[in-house]
């Protein structure tokens, strides 16, 4: 071919017609090289490329307006050669009439391009960017990191990465509810191109050769050449999880072995990435979306996404220069301070409460009680501040249980709109990975037998897609986490007929429907009449409960047929205080959770009766519930023998039936830090532990479960005969 | 001679300047996107590395503003990419953007990438 | 018993109770605190006194009475020597502390195997010094878990 230089091409571009198909094409090569040429100077640069440009919308035939597009191509060009121009007056006059340089001369002339030939111009390494097809990579197979890779380098890649998918991550379930954000898009789409460029530096080319292919599935969608179908997003988040594993497996090398191990599926998600066609989402294309995320603190589907992408985006670009900044500390002196701080103020209040202070001795001391005040004051600030160091967000698992939805939905053939709210919630650390195994067995019952399938909703006169709803919030000084269904709601024949199969119950009389909906909390109760894949995982609706009472929560359903299903959980802000009422039995003093407690009244003879078979039972408007001697049981000398001259607490803990506690007398809330009476005593029966009170003492914290549980054994509680109770 | 690094990948930069080090060039600025380096861009900036697909500002659109400034109008400005398809590359370098390297290069390609822009911003 | 013979000379302090002075090896003491409030722990073994406060932490008290299966009639509960084995701090109630002494290996006597109101099971040995007579505790055993585990359970089970 000829070689050409921009005079030549200006001189070329003027004589063509916009059907000059052929020439256009072979121009717009020319000018896309000459663009690049070094000796052009930087000035004509953008205006070469912008007619190289102009000229390959004629060639594919991007442009309607064909003359107009030719046009500006001309205009184009010739400003590049006016700029040429110009930097050649400038150069030679800066040159002072010395020596013309070569290459400053040649630009205009000289330049030697031969027409056309790309592809890539330049990039010797260009090739190693698209590496080798990775479906030639056995799984499993191992591979070492690279020997002479920055290790700090790779760390940074490694932090860096992560987060960069997690953005991704988040991002893509954004799309879920909105497949057309295209800032979201991008933002996966730089996830996996930043991981591909920066890994393949580091000479990671497994990676980086996934990492291509993931992202050339999202450029298409970018590109709009695909839609972000269920396919797609199903094929992007398995690309997502890859590359977590990817990433663990290095972080796991350069620790250990710096060995490199193919995950499992590489090489099938490798190929499937290359492969994908959306064509072929057949099983899917009915309902491209299955399933729809919202968040319901953003009320347009539009800004949720548009709240979420940038957000994440933002989170991933500015690695260390923005956000707050942290320190790790070591949990245990974290959880040390907080012991501390709770010690420092019960002693606080010893001082506060001494007569010396409170007056009561008879000396005035108004100095004296007002600088105890103001230390007071201090020391509930910083036990507030301390608690709130061990608080974080729900938020993190809200996002896990969003993927999960997705996967369950898809599996299990339901359309679900999952809709999270709250998601800013705070919950004390500890307790976050303690209610996430409980929630996630919830969602899935939820969309597993909670949600009918499509036809069912719809010939029942519903929406075909069914709505799961999580929501988190604060009441009353506890974290309530919601998940309600529009589901069918619990089956109360059925539960009542396994529950009498499995020797639960003999029958469902005198039950109330919260009893019975609470028997599927029950040990090895399941009403799925078909052990799945999703909820076959050998956890039950037990351990969700045992789960949630480990960490003094309580959890209530409530159901209507035809309607769906709500779970309450309700949790106590944080578990280095409980919130407790302290209580009196004859000499001795407990503390009882204050979420246990539903109310105490004092009874009335006619309340009370004994039921054989049932014990002491006190009746309160229609319930019959049995009653507790806190006094037998703790075996407390010089308490309190008869209800009315006492206090009744009513308590509860989610399965058994609400039970009665006699008590003597409240003596007040406190809030307590709660601490174990030591492993050498290992478990007591009936307390879950101790905790300072105010006067320096220990108070033993009630484990109200237990105590239900060891007053309706009998044998633990031996009723003397004849203790009916007359009026 | 400085440079002005900018890539939204805190690694990537890392990797741009260790690279610009090898090959014997000591002075750097770094940002994060496009916003960023405009920020930090002044004359005693002599090149200007950037990322191209960058949240917030894309490289693109960083040296568009960039060369409507009138200190930043004859810096070289090349661009760091991992993909070299045309039409991308036309329509960076119509934004003003001199001459791209593709990712994952190595620091000789840089230096002749280097070399071959700075007698021309001379 | 045999097995400690080798190492059972040190320092030990010595207490009273129930009119015998015992020891205790000085390395295993934390402290010795008066007398406070003790909180009954309800269906738990009667050698365990219950739990105090003890700077924030709760930490279990035995009876020692109890656990040697004496009474506790004329009982002065003055105060509480607190042990540490490994991790652990337990309280345990003395009628009145009397002093640390040093005994030699060769003070040291097996005690005898059948004992008159004390399991000779708990004694490392016998320590004669100045013309009295001590019990050696080996407070491993006397505050070993698995038979306060054992008694907790059954207690629970009764």
């Amino acid at each position: 071919m000829t070689p050409l230089t921009l005079d030549d091409a200006a001189a070329l571009l003027v004589q063509l017609e916009p059907t000059d198909q052929e020439d256009i094409a072979k121009l717009r090569e020319a000018l896309a090289d000459l663009a690049l040429d070094v000796q052009v100077p930087l000035a004509a640069q953008p205006l070469v490329a912008r007619a190289a440009r102009l000229l390959g919308e004629l060639a594919d035939h991007r442009t309607d307006d064909r003359e107009a597009t030719l046009a500006a191509a001309n205009v184009a060009l010739d400003d590049a050669v006016t700029a040429v121009e110009a930097a050649e007056r400038r150069a030679a006059a800066r040159r002072d009439g010395g020596e013309a340089r070569a290459s400053s001369a040649a630009a205009t002339t000289t330049a030697p391009i031969v027409v056309p030939e790309m592809p890539s111009p330049v990039a010797p390494a260009a090739s190693s960017s698209t590496p080798a097809p990775a479906a030639t990579v056995v799984d499993g197979s191992v591979d070492t990191v690279p020997d002479d890779s920055d290790l700090d380098l790779l760390r940074d890649f490694i932090i860096e990465s992560v987060e960069c998918v997690a953005n991704s991550e988040a991002a893509l379930l954004t799309l879920e509810a909105s497949p057309d954000d295209a800032e979201a898009v991008n933002t996966v789409f730089r996830a996996f191109h930043t991981v591909k460029g920066t890994s393949a530096f580091l000479g990671l080319h497994r990676m980086a050769g996934f990492a291509h292919e993931a992202e050339s599935l999202l450029s298409r969608v970018r590109d709009r050449e695909i839609a972000y179908t269920s396919g797609c997003a199903e094929l992007s988040l398995r690309s997502v999880d890859m590359l977590k594993a990817m990433l663990a497996d290095i972080d796991r090398a350069l620790a250990g072995d710096r060995r490199l191990v193919v995950p499992v599926g590489y090489s099938a998600l490798i190929a499937a990435l290359a492969s994908y066609d959306p064509s072929h989402d057949a099983s899917l294309a009915a309902s491209p979306h299955s399933v729809a995320t919202t968040s319901t603190a953003a009320e347009s589907g539009d800004d949720t996404a548009r709240r979420a992408a940038p957000a994440a985006a933002t989170a991933g670009a500015t690695t260390g220069t923005t956000g707050d900044s942290t320190v790790r500390v070591r949990t245990d002196r974290l959880d040390r301070l907080i012991d501390l701080i709770g010690e420092l103020v019960i002693a606080e209040s010893m001082i506060a409460g001494d007569p010396l202070v409170s007056g009561s001795a008879g000396g005035v001391h108004h100095d004296l009680a007002r600088k105890v005040t103001h230390a007071g004051k201090i020391t509930r600030e910083l036990q507030e501040l301390a608690m709130s160091m061990r608080m974080v967000p729900l938020r993190t698992m809200f996002s896990k249980l969003t993927r999960l939805v997705r996967d369950v939905a898809i599996k299990a053939g339901k359309q679900v709109e999952f809709v999270t709210d709250g998601e800013d919630t705070e919950i004390d650390r500890n307790m976050v990975d303690i209610l996430g195994d409980p929630l996630v067995h919830m969602v899935r019952n939820a969309i597993d037998h909670g949600l009918e399938a499509p036809d069912q909703r719809e010939a029942a006169g519903k929406a075909r897609q069914g709505q799961v709803r999580l929501s988190a919030y604060h009441a009353g000084g506890n974290v309530v986490v919601e998940l309600r269904d529009d589901g069918n709601g619990l089956d109360r024949d059925r539960i009542i007929r396994k529950a009498i199969e499995k020797g639960l119950i003999e029958s469902d009389k005198g039950m109330s429907d919260s009893e019975i909906f609470a028997l599927i909390f029950a040990p090895g109760f399941s009403t799925a009449d078909t052990v799945t894949d999703l909820s076959g995982r050998g956890v039950g609706m037990d351990v969700v409960r045992r789960n949630i009472e480990s960490i003094r929560g309580r959890i209530d359903i409530a159901s209507a047929p035809g309607k769906g299903t709500t779970f309450t959980i309700r949790l106590p802000l944080t578990l280095a205080v409980t919130d407790g009422m302290l209580v009196r039995v004859g000499t001795e003093r407990f503390i009882v959770p204050t979420v246990n407690i539903h109310m105490s009244f004092r009874p009335e003879p006619s309340m009370l009766s004994t039921v054989v078979g049932r014990g002491e039972v006190v009746m309160l408007r229609g319930e019959v519930m049995p009653m507790v001697r806190l006094h037998r049981l703790f075996g407390v000398a010089d308490a309190v023998e008869h209800p009315t001259d006492g206090l009744l607490m009513i308590v509860g803990d989610g399965e058994q039936r609400r039970t009665v506690l006699l008590v003597d007398e409240l003596l007040g809330q406190q809030q307590v830090v709660a601490k174990s009476l030591g492993e050498w005593l290992g478990t007591v029966r009936g307390i879950s532990g101790g905790a300072i009170l105010g006067d320096g003492r220990v108070g033993l914290i009630l484990d109200v479960g237990d105590v239900v549980a060891l007053g309706q054994s009998g044998a633990s509680v031996p009723l003397p005969a004849g203790i009916a109770l007359a009026a | 001679m400085k440079f002005l690094v900018v890539d939204d990948s805190a690694t990537m930069r890392r990797i741009v300047v260790n690279a610009l080090q090898r090959i014997g060039f000591n002075e750097f600025v770094e940002a994060g996107d496009g916003q960023e380096a405009l920020g930090k861009y002044d004359e005693s900036v002599k090149f200007v590395i950037t990322d191209w697909n960058m949240p917030n500002m894309s490289g693109t659109e960083f040296t568009k503003a960039l060369r409507e400034r009138p200190d930043g109008r004859d810096v070289p400005v090349l661009m760091v990419t991992a993909r070299s398809v045309r039409e991308d590359i036309l329509t960076a370098m119509e934004a003003g953007v001199n001459n791209y390297v593709v990712k994952p290069f190595t620091p000789q390609v840089l230096k002749e990438k280097i070399d071959a822009l700075l007698p021309a911003a001379a | 018993m045999s097995t400690a013979t080798a190492t059972r000379g040190g320092k030990f302090l010595t207490f009273f109770l129930a009119g015998e002075e015992y020891g205790l090896e000085i390395l295993k003491v934390s402290e010795i605190i008066g007398m406070q409030p003790i909180t009954r722990v309800p269906r738990t073994p009667s050698h365990i006194r219950g739990v105090i406060n003890l700077r924030g932490k709760v930490i279990p008290i035995m009876e020692l009475r109890a656990r040697f299966g004496m009474p506790r009639d004329g009982a002065e509960d003055t105060c509480i020597i607190v042990v540490q084995v490994g991790a652990v701090q337990t309280g345990v109630v003395v009628d009145k502390v009397s002093e640390v002494v040093s005994i030699g290996d060769a003070e040291i006597e097996d005690a005898p195997t059948f004992g008159d109101g004390i399991h000779t099971e708990y004694l490392l040995g016998i320590g004669k010094t100045n013309g009295r007579v001590k019990l050696l505790l080996d407070i491993d055993r006397v505050l070993s878990g698995d038979e306060v585990a054992a008694a907790a359970a059954a207690a629970s089970t009764a």
